[in-house]
């Protein structure tokens, strides 16, 4: 019909009017959608580009069409190996190769070989590879020199490939020599990025160390130092000629048995080869990944959602004061003849045209930031992630803006409908229109029925769309209330006869409603922002508590091997040092027989520990805590005692006074083992040991006396504990006069935690950075409303003599308060979140430092005030005839 | 004077309207009789409060009597919808307001089609109709200019210009020189009075002008939402 054709074209007009008309309300509207559109086209993107790039290329990141991975990390024995050779000369499959993750009972450290005064050590993690070989279906490159393959640069036996990590940390560059293990020279020949380890061995969401170097595993000088047998490996690599080929020889593998007779069987009934390992195809590795990856795209794309909804309330903000501020004009337009739906249709036109405006430059920004977030997202997941353009993010960004947009502003169009015609009679009298309750109730619930129902087409999970839009309008609603509550406080509080101050206080109260909403906006920033934070600190804390204070002392000695020589030379050199105290461990492999249930038994680790020829005591920890009996003490030396912590999965219920059965270098053989019994009185059971020097909680503490002196350790070190200025000299003295030995500053460990932790938080920081971001343009928005709606009254201000100074004082003072009060809640918010998930799981620590919190707000507040500057300051400008006359 | 045919356009009977204030109830409108045939020119006067806004916008379907009945052209729009009673608006009546009331982000030419552009069966081309009344009230110079560009006085005849696009059967006028100067004022009267008698429209204007007073058919005055005067004019 022309004439709703020509209404149409004057909706449209009159939109683009209003919006050229309010330029910087327009601005910030738009891009509170951009922020939220970006952060949801950003995130899937990424999400996607993750995906792509871990899952498209499965064999790549498989390494090999079939892989078998040692349980147990224990070597490949040779029957394995007989077995494959076997199938491989049977023509089975096309190629396989071999890989050792070096994963002694201690880490393996490394030092530049020019440092031969400080001889600080390096924590390192040597992968021995097939360098002609490794990996199949990878092109692993070095970065310096560019491009070379690893093939090419581990020709000689002496050659090590370092990642940039450890390089850096080292100062070491190609063709510099690095001492491994404080035993042998190596030449550096490359270095590859963080992200060349890749495979299975980075599961992708549990990442590695970064701190790698590749060897040759067939070279006699890895193979010495690190005291690996020819063809030792743990992961086995197999290229088959088709996937269908693979899956037949995944089945063949885990049933193929070998010569090793079967236990409890007939005799000529053999153990199934790979009984004990992993086989694995790249499609099943696949099928586990997308799982992983999915879970990714959907915790990135309900990030995304988070900000836009927070862009929402821009929106919502936005269209309630242009609503408000054009009601005369509403009258105006229905004493001509618009009906009230015409009405709503206009300014959903306009809310449209803000969403389609702020989508379009919302995906704009979210390419770009997905791009931008690569580098971090290849950090926190230590993989290859190759950036490429989705189309799927695009529409999405496209139409999620304009369904929120048209979702937040609906509300109030309809109460633009509502506008008495008559107002136009009176337009001095501004009334706000409002919506019925009843009515207002009714459209929020179908519009939360149409987010859950975008939200469910994204999530592909229909109830979990409804239930998720539904739990959040309720909590939104919640805080909404709350946050009302809040800001009626605040205005409240006492002026202290401060003018600008009672002037920030009446703003606030004057808009609750808008107040809180942005309050909203930057508690949920906050609180994603503040977890992050005080979790990494926590984390941090927790790690400089278990490695530093725990450890007993601040040098770690670790012998490369157990023997008795060089044990000996590491004790002199300690009884020569003043001012040095130091406790001896050894650990043992050991079971343990359950005595009320036979045929069962308990592999764990005892650490033997006693005074070392300058030790004090026993337990070096402040914090093992005795659950009942007593700790050891120096007069239990050569008595036959232990103290044990009592682990859940244990069936046994061993109790103070019991004697308990050990068994060394035991095996196990028909039903019992057999092996050197030790029986030790357990005095006293304490909670989980501490994670100490890389060991591992549940363990057994012994003297280190009632040990067979012919049962030979696993390992040995030393916890030294020297005045905290002359540790690195230690550390020093030991590295240069004990061969053999290898110490390094506790705090050094620390500082590779902390690394991590740093590198691993700044992707989850950043995500969380764009919620913030999105509630600062809130902030922009709701202060650049604030302006527009209170022009008329800065103006009066400024003719009966404010000054400019004054009117921005009291408006940033009144947004300064906005945000020192959602960061308080924000980060008080993220706390009772750790909180509540340190009772769920106590492996999370919650112990937030005054520093990062004082950090928090001051960032809550300085960004109030920076957005509230951008509209704050031209406000305080204006010229107050210019305004009253046009006002 | 125009010649008047004796049809009436506007036919009000007992009107009555209460508006709550806070705990009291004002009457606003205590059972108003008023009947205008076309082609008359009827000036409304009274104190502040008198009332005569109220009334105005009750006759103009603005607004509903809370008692009482109202037809426009012979149509009782008492009990109309909120749409209908903006067709009627659209298509019988134009509004000129005391100040102004045009789209600020429109130009002259724009806030004049908008009557046109709003109604359901448009008679005229909104463009052109735009044109000849700009022409008509002597603006054709300024027809891309935006409110803000112009002068009250130039403002007022665009809205004049506004109110007569559907050519509608009553024009109600809220004080439309209470915002001009004297000489500004008089001129838009003149601008008034001349397109009323070219085109035979119903006029009734709400005013304290004495001049549109002196001009008018009829002219009454009201206190406390009762007319008190109906005197006949020139």
């Amino acid at each position: 019909m022309p004439g709703t054709r020509l209404r149409l074209g004057f909706y449209v007009k009159s939109a683009f009017r209003s919006l050229q008309r309010e330029r910087r309300r327009s601005l910030f509207a738009i891009f509170a959608i951009a922020a939220g559109v970006a952060a949801i086209v950003g995130l899937q993107s990424l999400g996607l580009s993750i995906d792509d790039s871990i899952t498209g290329d499965i064999k790549a990141t498989h390494q090999g069409d079939v892989v078998v991975t040692s349980r147990n990390d224990n070597p490949f024995r040779p029957e394995q190996r007989a077995t494959l050779d076997a199938l491989a000369s049977d023509g089975r499959f096309a190629d396989w190769s071999y890989f050792y993750w070096v994963n002694p009972d201690r880490p393996s450290f490394v030092r530049s070989a020019s440092d031969t005064v400080s001889q600080t050590q390096r924590w390192l993690q040597p992968y021995l590879i097939e360098g002609d070989k490794y990996p199949f279906y990878r092109e692993l490159r070095s970065i310096r020199p560019r491009g070379i393959p690893v093939s090419q640069l581990l020709e000689s036996s002496g050659d090590i490939v370092l990642s940039e990590s450890i390089a850096g940390n080292l100062s070491v560059g190609i063709g510099d020599k690095i001492v491994l293990e404080n035993t042998d020279t190596f030449t550096v020949t490359g270095i590859v990025s963080n992200e060349a380890s890749g495979g299975p061995f980075a599961p992708y969401f549990v990442p590695p160390l970064p701190w790698f170097g590749f060897l040759e595993i067939s070279g006699p000088l890895a193979r010495k130092v690190f005291a690996v047998d020819d063809l030792d490996a743990n992961v086995l690599f197999i290229k088959t000629e088709s996937n269908r080929d693979a899956a037949d020889l995944a089945r063949e593998l885990r049933i193929v048995r070998g010569s090793t007779p079967a236990s409890g069987q007939p005799a000529g009934v053999f153990e199934p080869v790979f009984r004990r390992d992993q086989v694995e195809t790249a499609s099943e590795a696949l099928d586990e990944t997308a799982d992983a990856t999915g879970l990714i795209e959907r915790l990135l794309l309900v990030s995304g959602l988070v900000s836009l909804a927070i862009g929402g309330i821009g929106i919502l903000n936005t269209m309630i004061v242009v609503v408000g501020r054009r009601t005369n004009e509403v009258g105006v337009l229905k004493a001509l003849g618009l009906k009230g739906r015409q009405i709503t249709l206009l300014f959903m036109i306009e809310g449209l045209v803000l969403g389609i405006a702020g989508s379009v430059i919302g995906v704009l920004l979210g390419i770009a930031l997905s791009a931008g977030l690569i580098g971090f997202s290849e950090q926190f997941l230590l993989a290859d992630i190759d950036w490429a353009l989705h189309v799927e993010p695009i529409y999405t960004g496209l139409v999620v803006g304009i369904v929120v947009t048209t979702v937040f502003g609906f509300l109030p169009t309809l109460a633009a409908a509502k506008v008495r015609p008559s107002a136009v009679l009176q337009p001095q009298v501004s009334t706000r229109p409002k919506t019925g309750r009843l009515q207002s109730l009714i459209t929020l619930l179908f519009l939360t029925a149409v987010m859950g129902l975008v939200t469910s087409i994204f999530l592909n999970d229909l109830l979990f769309g409804m239930i998720g839009a539904f739990g959040a309008l309720l909590v939104l609603a919640f805080l909404t209330l709350l946050l009302l509550g809040v800001v009626s406080v605040i205005g409240r509080a006492p002026d202290w006869n401060s003018i600008n101050l009672k002037l920030a206080l009446r703003g606030l109260s004057r808009q609750k409603g808008r107040a809180a909403s942005t309050l909203l906006a930057l508690v949920v920033g906050l609180l994603a922002i503040g977890s992050v934070v005080i979790l990494s600190g926590s984390l941090k804390q927790l790690v400089d508590e278990l490695v530093e204070e725990e450890a007993g002392g601040n040098v770690l000695t670790f012998l490369t091997q157990p023997t008795a020589d060089i044990r000996d030379r590491a004790v002199d050199e300690i009884s020569s040092m003043e001012n040095v105290v130091s406790v001896e461990s050894r650990v043992y492999p050991v079971n343990m027989e359950d005595p009320d249930n036979q045929g069962r038994f308990f592999g764990n680790t005892l650490i033997s520990r006693t005074a070392g020829p300058a030790g004090s005591g026993f337990s070096t920890s402040d914090t093992l805590v005795i659950l009942s009996g007593r700790d050891l003490r120096p007069e239990d030396e050569g008595q036959p005692v232990v103290v044990m912590h009592v682990p859940p999965w244990m069936t046994a219920e061993p109790e103070v006074g019991d004697d308990l059965s050990f068994v060394f270098s035991g095996k196990f053989v028909d039903g019992k083992f057999v092996g050197e019994r030790v029986v030790l009185k357990l005095v006293g059971i304490t909670s989980e040991f501490p994670a100490q020097g890389g060991f591992e909680e549940g363990m057994w503490l012994a003297p280190l006396g009632v040990i067979p002196q012919a049962i030979p350790p696993a390992s040995i070190f030393f916890v030294v504990a020297a005045p905290p200025s002359e540790a690195p000299a230690v550390a020093a003295q030991l590295n240069r006069n004990v061969p053999g030995a290898i110490a390094i500053e506790v705090d050094t460990v620390a500082s590779v935690f902390r690394e991590i932790l740093d590198r691993v938080s700044v992707f989850p920081t950043i995500l969380s950075g764009l919620a913030l971001f999105a509630g600062a343009i809130i902030i922009a928005n709701s202060v650049a409303l604030a302006t527009m709606e209170r022009r008329r009254e800065i103006a009066l201000m400024k003719s009966v003599g404010a000054k400019g100074t004054r009117v921005l004082t009291a408006l940033l003072l009144e947004n300064g308060l906005l945000g020192l009060t959602g960061g308080a809640i924000g980060v008080a918010l993220s706390v009772v979140v750790l909180v509540i998930l340190n009772q769920l799981d106590s492996d999370i620590p919650v112990s937030p430092e005054p520093l990062p919190i004082i950090g928090l707000l001051a960032l809550a507040v300085g960004i109030s005030l920076g957005a509230a500057l951008l509209s704050a300051w031209p406000a305080s400008r204006e010229k107050p005839l210019s305004v009253l006359r046009h006002e | 004077m125009v010649q008047q045919t004796g049809q009436i356009v506007v036919q009000a009977t007992e009107l009555r309207k209460d508006f709550a204030m806070g705990d009291d109830t004002v009457q606003a409108l205590r059972g108003v009789d008023l009947t205008v045939a076309q082609g008359e020119l009827v000036a409304i006067a009274g104190h502040s409060g008198s009332g005569k806004s109220t009334l105005l916008g009750i006759l103009g379907g603005l607004d509903t009597p809370t008692a009482g009945q109202i037809a426009i052209g012979g149509v009782d729009i008492t009990s109309m919808s909120e749409n209908q009673l903006a067709e009627i608006r659209n298509s019988k009546i134009g509004f000129v307001f005391q100040f102004f009331n045009l789209i600020p982000t429109l130009t002259a030419l724009e806030n004049v089609e908008l009557p046109v552009l709003f109604s359901s069966a448009p008679k005229y081309a909104p463009r052109q109709r735009a044109k000849e009344l700009l022409a008509l009230v002597g603006l054709e110079d300024r027809m891309q200019h935006r409110p803000a560009q112009l002068s009250g006085g130039q403002q007022q005849r665009v809205a004049i210009a506004r109110a007569l696009a559907n050519a509608p059967d009553l024009i109600l006028a809220d004080e439309p020189t209470g915002n001009l100067d004297s000489t500004i004022g008089q001129a838009v009267l003149q601008t008034l009075l001349d397109l009323r008698r070219e085109t035979g429209t119903t006029l009734i204007v709400v005013t304290h002008d004495s001049d549109i007073a002196g001009l008018a058919d009829r002219h009454l005055t009201m206190k406390d939402g009762l007319f008190v005067q109906d005197t006949a004019g020139c």
